[in-house]
């Protein structure tokens, strides 16, 4: 090549035809999905929830998405009843779909799971409850006080996970991301394409 | 391809041109030739691979490639088989109470089913888990909800409902090795055909049992 | 592309004598002294860097091994330690030592001087402020969330997007000044990924995303920060070392074609490939499929190519680490792309997505390949900017033996231990346990992996400094691998 024009023109042309077909087309094609009647918008506890879910990198281990049954076991282990679909994410910003299974799915935790004690507990030493978890403690949701003041929600920790002395509170944070986690539920039918291109017109 | 055989070799004169470079002053030795690159084509057999790889990558995305709309999951499913085919496919498989019951209930109920102390009721010696098989069966398939004494100790969660998740194989099983396994537990088996039984019988219940409905269920 | 090779042979013709064939070293000196400062600059900034990303990597992985390791403080959790390694490797250590060889070799490449140093210089300063920035506040517990694209998007992003398109803007002008004719291969990989880069990061950057189309411009930027961005400007720098080192031509300037255009097509293609099984709209992933198994096109036409400019000279890998580390990088570029199509394939990628394959397989490029091209390039570019030469042949030697040793050990590892997890993840009688604790052993061997790999950056980095920042390296008349006989030798003509 000599010219520097084909060299621009030509480099700037692929990386433009890629973004057009996976970004801009997508864009406009997945605008047009409706969000299914049973999918609440996230409340604002939730939110608060899932930016802690975000800014401490849980998605470095969890994925949110159950992949189809004819090539994966997602749906016989139970992390799912169904595939998930675009419409289930409608609320999400940004994706946290996450590429690691380093821990379970978390796409159908809140019906997997739906005790806030276990969450709790399972956030402050995960060994507490699945002792072979290589998940890492997050202590620092929890206030570690001599003595529980009025209001406090005391965490029950046992024998040998249990600090020497004083309590364990549960901080607003922790309530916040156990409300997100427990709020991860998709056991509704899938929306089907059939009735959306009835409501199109 | 071996050094003598290449056309393009000629002019560089390899052997003394290198012999040479070795010979030069450390100087000669930093800064060789600017490169450049030679004119000839290269083996035909890739320009052959070349279109074969178009063709085939044609191919597989006119195969894979669905429809142009929103719907997944649409282009990887088995050769000719439907959705609900593969489905069937992988739910088929041999039922074990034990991985049932370590992938689904150890997790709180703990692995030697002693549960949580404060947190997770025991099943090891539970009076719910050794006593009616009919109320454990309505347990695993709604779940539970709220107090509940268990072993002399006073719980109060949530356990989930495993209706849609588990077949009626599953629960059979999974029921079995809870009453025989854990502990000292020793009680009757029970088989698919009474969870069967009991799926139909509450089939329009929603919620979680509590204890004290399922207190009510024993008189 | 149909023109011809405009470069007059008959200057470059080797039957003329050795000496007459070269370009003046006065001319090539005058060429490495135009970018001194932003070389050298940015050489120092990546190597800090690859140092902080080299601490941040191992807590990462010690945390496999005891989970209860550094929990206390949330600015240690592995949730927060591990992005910044990858932040801190990818935009600190690589790109800025990316920046470092674009500034040295256009210039050469171009016969003139390099245009906006100064240009260049800041914009490597303002590139390292965003990314400490954008790292503090990650570790801090600010991240937009998008994997690759966790720097901040208010207060990091748009520094580095300035620092990127300063140096840009030198490369193209010198580019615009250049006194060749034709442009040789490299110089089509350096320069179009500046554009590249600041195009898919933009995009990538714009908060105007939601639900799954967050994810889909998520992988889109994340595989092409790796196609367009790493690969791009490593894959101009083997093209350089290779034929330079060896005193050879390229084999042939049309596999060049096919390679560049040919992963400037499907390369920005593959990013779905990501998300096999995922929520997208079908068409997108089998859309990334095709463009992954396309990718065979340019990866073989750049693995010939390359193989056929070295083969029968790879004895002189003996006395030149910058050729070692070039030809290691060039094969592990071919080994990586050929596995990366593979896990493109649905058979292969219900088994190894979501495990710790894809972490072996990003290790193998951006180690294998980026990095070790990175360290061949410093060992050829520093001590002709610097007009020293590195003092201790042992210590090149401990260093490639290290990092290479270490890195094998790594990939192999994590790659057995991921396809056990995979296979356990796949079997439905098979509860989540079995997944953790069949990766335990291969993840611990991980571990030792990394100690030995930061064992060779410290090895480095020392080399370095001493090469720098102390007299050892003018003592030192020779390059150090010279010091060998070299097996030509014994081709000698009686």
């Amino acid at each position: 090549m000599t010219r520097l024009l084909v060299l621009i023109m030509g480099a700037m042309a692929t990386v433009i035809f890629a973004l057009v077909v996976l970004v801009i087309l997508p864009k406009s094609m997945l605008s047009q999905l409706q969000a299914p009647p049973q999918l609440k918008p996230p409340s604002e506890q939730e939110l608060a929830g899932r930016s802690l879910y975000i800014s401490n990198g849980c998605i470095y281990c969890h994925t949110q998405q159950v992949r189809d049954p004819s090539f994966t076991a997602d749906i016989s282990k139970g992390l799912g009843s169904r595939p998930s679909v675009p419409e289930d994410y409608i609320h999400d910003k940004p994706h946290l779909l996450g590429t690691m299974r380093t821990g379970p799915d978390l796409f159908n935790v809140g019906a997997r799971l739906p005790d806030r004690n276990w969450h709790l507990l399972h956030l402050y030493q995960p060994r507490a409850l699945v002792p072979w978890s290589i998940m890492p403690a997050f202590p620092f949701l929890f206030r570690h006080k001599p003595k529980a003041d009025p209001g406090d929600k005391v965490l029950e920790v046992p024998k040998p996970f249990a600090p020497g002395n004083g309590v364990v509170v549960v901080s607003e944070e922790a309530e916040a991301l156990v409300d997100y986690l427990i709020s991860l539920r998709h056991d509704y039918p899938a929306p089907s394409n059939e009735d959306q291109k009835e409501v199109q017109p | 391809m071996n050094d003598e055989t290449r056309q393009h070799d000629q002019p560089i004169q390899s052997e003394k041109n290198e012999v040479s470079t070795l010979a030069l002053h450390d100087e000669a030795m930093h800064e060789t030739a600017e490169p450049f690159e030679d004119t000839i084509k290269g083996p035909t057999w890739f320009y052959i691979f070349v279109v074969l790889a178009l063709v085939v990558g044609a191919f597989y995305l006119g195969r894979h490639m669905g429809r142009l709309d929103n719907a997944a999951h649409i282009g990887f499913l088995h050769d000719g088989g439907s959705k609900d085919q593969a489905q069937e496919n992988t739910q088929a498989s041999t039922v074990s109470g034990a991985s049932v019951f370590g992938s689904r209930c150890a997790s709180c109920h703990q692995a030697n089913g002693q549960g949580v102390p404060g947190a997770f009721p025991p099943l090891a010696g539970a009076e719910y888990v050794l006593g009616d098989p009919e109320v454990l069966v309505r347990i695993v398939l709604h779940g539970l909800q709220g107090e509940i004494k268990v072993a002399g100790q006073t719980y109060n969660g949530i356990m989930p409902p495993w209706e849609s998740q588990l077949g009626d194989e599953e629960i059979a099983a999974v029921i079995n090795h809870i009453r025989t396994e854990l502990g000292e537990n020793q009680a009757d088996k029970i088989d698919a055909a009474l969870v069967k039984k009991i799926r139909e019988q509450t089939k329009d219940r929603q919620t979680p049992w509590t204890a004290s409905e399922l207190e009510a269920l024993g008189t | 592309m149909t023109e011809t090779v405009a470069s007059p042979r008959t200057q470059q013709d080797s039957t003329l004598e050795h000496s007459k064939i070269r370009v003046s070293a006065d001319e090539v000196a005058a060429y490495d002294h135009s970018g001194r400062q932003p070389v050298l600059l940015g050489f120092f900034i990546a190597v800090v860097w690859l140092l902080v990303g080299t601490v941040l990597g191992d807590i990462s992985s010690f945390k496999f091994d005891r989970p209860d390791l550094l929990s206390e403080q949330a600015y240690l959790t592995f949730g927060r330690i591990r992005p910044a390694h990858l932040n801190v490797m990818v935009y600190g250590w690589a790109s800025t030592a990316m920046f470092s060889i674009s500034l040295w070799l256009m210039p050469r490449l171009c016969r003139t001087r390099l245009r906006w140093a100064t240009a260049a210089t800041a914009g490597i300063l303002i590139w390292t402020l965003g990314l400490a920035v954008g790292t503090v506040l990650l570790i801090a517990g600010y991240s937009d969330g998008l994997e690759w694209l966790e720097l901040d998007g208010q207060w990091a992003d748009p520094l580095l997007v300035a620092g990127a398109a300063l140096v840009g803007a030198s490369i193209w002008r010198t580019l615009a000044a250049r006194r060749v004719h034709h442009l040789y291969v490299s110089v089509w990989y350096v320069a179009a990924s500046y554009p590249w880069f600041l195009i898919i990061f933009i995009a990538g950057n714009l908060p105007i995303y939601q639900g799954v189309e967050s994810a889909a411009v998520n992988w889109f930027y994340a595989h092409n920060a790796l196609g367009l961005w790493l690969t791009t400007i490593n894959l101009g720098l083997i093209y350089y070392l290779l034929p330079k080192i060896i005193g050879r031509p390229i084999y042939s300037y049309w596999l060049s074609l096919v390679g560049f255009w040919g992963l400037a097509l499907f390369y920005a293609l593959n990013g779905m490939h990501h998300l096999i099984g995922g929520p997208l709209p079908s068409w997108m992933i089998a859309t990334s499929i095709t463009a992954s198994i396309m990718m065979i096109i340019p990866v073989v036409a750049v693995g010939i190519n390359q193989h056929m400019t070295v083969v029968g000279r790879f004895g002189a890998m003996r006395y030149s680490p910058a050729l070692t580390l070039a030809v290691i990088a060039a094969m592990s570029y071919t080994a990586v792309s050929l596995q990366g199509i593979l896990t493109a394939l649905v058979s292969v990628n219900r088994i190894t997505h979501f495990t710790h394959w894809t972490i072996a397989h990003s290790h193998l490029g951006l180690y294998m390949f980026v990095t070790l091209s990175l360290f061949g390039g410093m060992y050829y570019i520093l001590p002709r900017v610097l007009k020293k030469e590195w003092p201790s042949t042992r210590l090149v030697r401990a260093h490639i033996l290290l990092v290479g040793g270490g890195m094998i050990l790594y990939v192999v590892a994590l790659g057995i231990g991921g396809v056990l997890q995979g296979l356990s993840l796949l079997a439905p009688s098979e509860g989540f346990e079995v997944s953790v604790t069949s990766t335990r052993p291969w993840l611990l061997m991980r571990s030792v992996a990394a100690v030995i790999i930061s064992a060779g950056h410290i090895v480095f980095a020392y080399h370095a400094y001493l090469l720098a920042f102390t007299h050892r390296g003018s003592l030192t008349r020779q390059p150090p691998f010279f010091e060998l006989k070299p097996v030509l030798v014994k081709k000698r003509a009686p």
